[in-house]
């Protein structure tokens, strides 16, 4: 095996840093894959029944909050603004401010025209039931 | 005009230091601006509701607080990208700040708090008489 007597031969250090390169692209890969990093960061729960996505958008007007299905695929998009009078100085300012865009990929068994969304105490929470032929179901005896 | 700035995802601070409350604590991002006649501090604490919020005022230092609920047990975690918990938060005061005006309000998981600044005492002319 030509190749891994190649591997071998090789500096160990360069062989370190070509491991921490691969590891780093799959972890780069796998964050893209999952969408983390886009706003809102999200957290999907499950319940048997449905799926919740959940995300902490405080301060949004839910007038400019908008989420589509299509599919099994669920598309949050909205505007956190905010409204500071003429003339303040800032002492801080932490709080981020801007457009997003964020679209979450649901397993198939998703019913995306019975998707319904609550906006709560800056939190938006997205139920996403589960077409019935996929839930659960005792099996009656005779 | 400008292309909209695209709103970034930043990560929940974490205190570490609390021990004696229970559950993780986090520190809300704020902006805090002067006006005229005022100091706002404006706190994003998404989850929280208006009970759970607890203000303080000790000794020129501002505690904020507030109590978040966490889930109904009946939903499973699928997948996380952050974790739910408390706020806290302190900060020390100038002491311009009329500290019995201090009013708060909470909308949308944002608090505002208004802290007064205190009205300086009015130039007074002193007159100056002849014997």
């Amino acid at each position: 095996m030509p190749r891994a007597r190649w591997w071998w031969g090789a500096d160990p250090l360069e062989m370190l840093n070509e491991m921490r390169r691969v590891h780093e692209d799959l972890r780069q890969t796998s964050r893209e894959f999952a969408g983390a990093g886009v706003y809102p960061a999200v957290n999907i729960y499950d319940d048997g029944e449905s799926y919740m996505i959940r995300a902490e958008v405080p301060g949004i007007d839910k007038n400019k909050l908008e989420i589509t299905t299509k599919g099994s695929e669920v598309t949050i998009r909205g505007e956190r603004t905010c409204a500071t009078p003429e003339g303040a100085a800032f002492h801080r300012r932490e709080r981020g401010m801007g457009v997003f865009h964020r679209v979450v990929s649901l397993p198939d068994d998703v019913e995306g025209n019975k998707v319904a969304a609550s906006y709560r105490n800056g939190v938006l929470e997205v139920m996403c039931p589960r077409a019935i032929a996929s839930m659960p179901r005792k099996v009656t005896i005779s | 005009m400008n292309e909209k700035q695209e709103l970034q995802v930043r990560e929940k601070k974490e205190l570490k230091e609390e021990s004696t409350h229970e559950g993780p604590h986090f520190t809300p991002d704020v902006d805090i601006f002067e006006t005229e006649t005022a100091l706002v501090l404006i706190a994003d604490i998404p989850g929280a509701t208006n009970d759970g919020i607890e203000l303080d005022v000790k000794d020129s230092v501002l505690t904020l607080r507030a109590k978040v609920n966490p889930m109904e047990t009946r939903w499973k975690t699928a997948y996380a990208e952050y974790d739910v918990g408390h706020y806290a938060r302190e900060f020390r005061l100038g002491h311009v700040i009329d500290q019995n005006r201090i009013s708060a309000q909470v909308r949308d998981g944002v608090l505002t708090l208004t802290l007064p600044k205190v009205e300086r005492a009015l130039p007074r002319k002193i007159s100056v008489t002849m014997e």
